[in-house]
């Protein structure tokens, strides 16, 4: 029996319940048994773990020193959801005029314990494996859990929505319809759902980054661009989930 | 044309017929069930990057190809037990079936993927040996992304179908046949002798599509040529390369690649080794654990070039990994202009003719 | 007609685990009596659930009553080989196809001096080379052995290492790349023993085995010593999924790795050698 943790920073519980979705499928639960979940399991504090599931990105000082703590107890880090992996969502203040008091956040804590842009995992912590997503996908749990379970992990393969999106015979919407889809650059996983509903892919499981550099982004920018995407809207939907991504490979872009 | 399939269906014991098929959005390769299914009265419009039926009589086609059915997307080849028992081999006979209004650039394609995958590849074996029928719709109008001329693959077919049909316009069909069977059918079908005013219109029409297609690469020779003398030189195919953002969309439309990943799905009682399309394109191409063989695009995009123009005609005995269909200028979401690049080539490198 | 199905697996009994080094270790699988292979060529390892991985022979397969054994030597890289490593040992059961492509060429070399040089984790597929070498002794002329690895306790084989010396007509040369108190051999790069081969090199084949970065010092430096490309063979590493030529992932050029391979000579390889990423 392995021991799990569920742990959540900042985040909105998407990915977790797919998580626990997982988790109600038979073999699964017989060979895991959760330790620690803020949501469903009394306990506040767990000695230690096999393996814990961190969803969300590191937007405070607090959780930055937690998540080191958690690292010593636990055997392997699973970096949960886009947040997790880029930024996600959250990483949008980055792009702005971001002041802490003046949305309601916690006067007392020093603004410096407030990041103004969101960590990925990695940048605080060895991450062991990555599940992307907004959500993750319940069944891309489930192939992990067993495959951790059998001593192993998923093969990792590095595709773009289009990979699943051609695989199902969908026509592409950017091609035949002009409509601006992300599905080019963004990592695969959600079995093109978007494009299947005839819209564009708003990239939420974050930037496939590998092979790509600045300048690529950009030619790829210009296309959207072409299709009428004016020049905020593109660069706010490239980096709305991948923010910590797009900024490596653009600079900050402000 | 239903009289055409008719005859094939009386004269081959009831096949399946595949071809392109109209659907809500836009045709693509599946089995047709009636006559009313084939995109006989609309037209595509393809430009790099951009695709659009429209009313008219000249579909070509469209992302999809026979690849689809001879090389599915996801072939489970495997399941298995955790004790190693074999549950299901996963592949099963082919059914017969007759394709139906294929291109001469879909011929040659299926003539490429023979030579690497017939008798070795279980799934595609199965369903090729299933093919009892050809029938070919030349191209009297290419495509707009369309060079089948200029890579020997078109728009006119010389071999390998039973019957080849081309529309002069949007009544007049004028069948040729290409093998005992296709003579057959067309016997039994009652036709008339083409008079020479048709045969010369249609030789007009071929001409004017070969000459249109042989203006965007004159010389395919003189382009290998160059590609052989480029294959060292990072600075080409990284400057070559630039826009190309490694989506992989190229590979899952061209007709001829081939190229799979071996995904391991396990469930609660059982695995399954599934072979699903991946695209050298992509950043999984050349990845091993521990290292990476083609880290970099534009190594990856030079493998895509030279396997098409250089390798393939080395693994196939001599047959073009490219057919000139065009599908990835058309479905590249950048709008990356193979044939542009091919011109390049020739201007970076000065061979001779 | 339902054509056969070459992804079928055998299901293989591992009857034996030797450490070899950190995160390497040996198994011996028991087949069944009709399987045999040539040395260099590999078989497909399947881990249930996990996928497989292409594994180079590493003795010759030895025919004991109704089954047929073999070697593997294995090192934990990825998700598939960290799982043999991890959850392998005497009694499991793994899946096994094979043996697939073309191995060393020892036909060629018979009659001629042979040189056999390896790093690292690149002995594996030579060792079937050395022990065939050692059971027909006459058929070959002299045999150089050339193996260096980062540190001592990453050479393979050490319980045997030694005896290689003992071969008839035959020279071993060992290096560490880190020096160590009980280590008596060369210290630096397994490449720089290449000046030491002792053979007629007019006359002779030479067969590499190691990280590619190594491979490319070594034939260089062999091209230098005068030996033709045609003479330098080399067993490659590839993404291979299927084996048997059908499934591209291992294309290097016009060549399918795991049916044209994986040993190539160097002037079959031509280009191909030295591109980096073609």
């Amino acid at each position: 029996m392995l021991k799990l943790a569920i742990v959540k920073i900042t985040s909105c519980s998407g990915c977790i319940n797919e998580i626990l979705s997982a988790l109600l499928e038979d073999d699964i639960r017989a060979n895991y048994t959760l330790v620690y979940f803020t949501e469903l399991v009394d306990s506040i504090e767990f000695r230690e773990a096999d393996l814990a599931f961190v969803e969300g990105s590191v937007t405070t000082r607090h959780q930055e020193e937690a998540l080191k703590d958690l690292r010593k107890r636990v055997g392997f880090i699973v970096a949960t959801g886009t947040c997790a992996l880029m930024g996600g969502v959250q990483s949008l203040r980055a792009m702005g005029d971001f002041k802490p008091e003046s949305r309601g956040l916690p006067l007392k804590q020093e603004s410096s314990e407030i990041y103004r842009e969101p960590k990925p995992l990695d940048q605080v912590v060895k991450v062991d494996y990555a599940l992307p997503g907004c959500p993750i996908n319940a069944d891309a749990v489930k192939t992990f859990l067993r495959k951790y379970y059998l001593g192993g992990l998923p093969i990792a393969i590095y595709e773009t929505v289009c990979s699943e999106c051609k695989r199902r015979g969908l026509p592409c919407v950017l091609v035949t319809k002009g409509i601006p889809c992300l599905g080019p650059i963004t990592l695969s996983g959600c079995g093109a759902i978007c494009p299947s509903f005839g819209r564009g892919c708003y990239g939420c499981y974050g930037l496939q980054f590998h092979g790509l550099n600045g300048g690529k982004v950009l030619s790829f920018a210009e296309r959207l661009r072409e299709l009428g995407l004016p020049d905020l809207d593109y660069r706010a939907l490239i980096s709305a989930y991948s923010y910590a991504k797009y900024r490596d490979l653009l600079g900050g872009s402000h | 044309m239903k009289k055409l399939m008719l005859e094939f269906k009386k004269l081959l014991g009831d096949p399946v017929f595949l071809g392109y098929k109209r659907g809500s959005t836009i045709p693509v390769f599946d089995e047709i069930r009636s006559i009313s299914e084939l995109p006989l009265e609309i037209s595509d419009v393809q430009k790099p990057g951009k695709y659009e039926i429209v009313e008219g009589f000249r579909f070509r086609h469209s992302h999809s190809s026979p690849k689809w059915y001879l090389l599915p997307p996801e072939q489970v080849i495997l399941t298995i037990s955790p004790s190693y028992d074999a549950i299901d081999s996963g592949v099963s006979e082919g059914r017969r079936a007759v394709l139906f209004g294929v291109k001469p650039c879909d011929l040659k394609a299926i003539a490429v993927l023979d030579k690497i995958l017939l008798d070795k590849h279980p799934v595609y074996t199965a369903k090729r040996r299933g093919i009892v029928g050809v029938v070919v719709e030349e191209c009297m109008e290419p495509g707009g992304t369309c060079f089948c001329a200029s890579v020997n693959s078109g728009p006119i077919v010389e071999s390998g179908f039973d019957v080849a049909y081309a529309r002069l316009d949007k009544e007049t069909l004028l069948l040729k046949p290409g093998s005992d069977i296709g003579r057959q059918v067309l016997k039994s079908m009652g036709l008339e002798r083409a008079s020479s005013e048709y045969t010369e219109l249609y030789k007009q029409m071929v001409g004017r599509a070969i000459d249109s297609m042989k203006r965007k690469l004159p010389d395919l020779e003189r382009a290998q040529r160059a590609l052989r003398g480029l294959a060292s030189s990072q600075e080409f195919w990284e400057e070559i390369s630039k826009k190309c953002i490694g989506c992989g969309n190229c590979n899952y439309v061209c007709p001829t690649c081939f190229c799979t990943e071996f995904i391991d799905r396990v469930g609660e009682n059982h695995a399954e080794r599934v072979a699903t399309w991946i695209g050298c394109l992509t950043y999984t191409y050349g990845l091993v654990a521990g290292g990476h063989f083609r880290k970099q695009l534009y190594m990856r995009y030079r493998h895509y070039t030279l396997h098409k123009f250089l390798y393939y005609p080395l693994q196939t005995g001599g047959l073009l990994g490219c057919v000139g269909c065009g599908r990835c200028i058309t479905w590249c979401p950048i709008g990356l202009d193979l044939i542009e690049n091919l011109s390049r080539v020739l201007k970076v490198k000065n061979v001779e003719a | 007609m339902k054509p056969e199905n070459p992804f079928l697996l055998e299901r293989s009994l591992v009857v034996g685990v030797v450490d070899e080094a950190p995160g390497v270790k040996t198994y011996t699988l028991r087949l069944s009596s009709s399987y045999s292979a040539e040395p260099g060529q590999f078989n497909m390892i399947y881990i249930y659930g996990l996928g497989e991985v292409p594994l180079s022979i590493s003795s010759p397969p030895l025919k004991r009553g109704s089954f047929t054994y073999v070697e593997h030597t294995a090192r934990a890289v990825g998700a598939v080989t960290g799982a043999i490593l991890s959850r392998v040992s005497t009694g499991s059961l793994v899946g096994l196809r094979g043996p697939y492509g073309r191995g060393w060429p020892l036909r060629e070399a018979e009659g001629r001096d042979l040189v056999v040089l390896a790093g690292g984790i690149g002995l594996a597929p030579l060792r079937p080379v050395i022990k065939c070498v050692e059971s027909s002794r006459d058929a070959f002329g002299r045999l150089n052995i050339l193996y260096g690895a980062r540190s001592p306790e990453y050479l393979l084989y050490k319980y045997e290492l030694e005896e290689y010396a003992r071969i008839p007509n035959t020279k071993l040369l060992l290096s560490s790349d880190t020096a160590s108190p009980s280590w008596s051999y060369h210290v630096g790069f397994v490449t720089d023993l290449i000046e030491y081969i002792d053979v007629d090199v007019g006359d002779s084949v030479v067969f590499v085995c190691g990280p590619e970065a190594m491979m490319r010092t070594s034939v260089k430096k062999l091209l230098n010593r005068g030996f033709r490309s045609d003479q330098i063979y080399v067993s490659l590493e590839r993404r291979m999924r299927c084996g048997v030529g059908v499934c591209g992932t291992c294309q290097l050029g016009h060549y399918f790795v795991c049916r044209d391979g994986p040993v190539f000579s160097i002037s079959e390889l031509g280009e191909y050698f030295w591109i980096e990423g073609i």
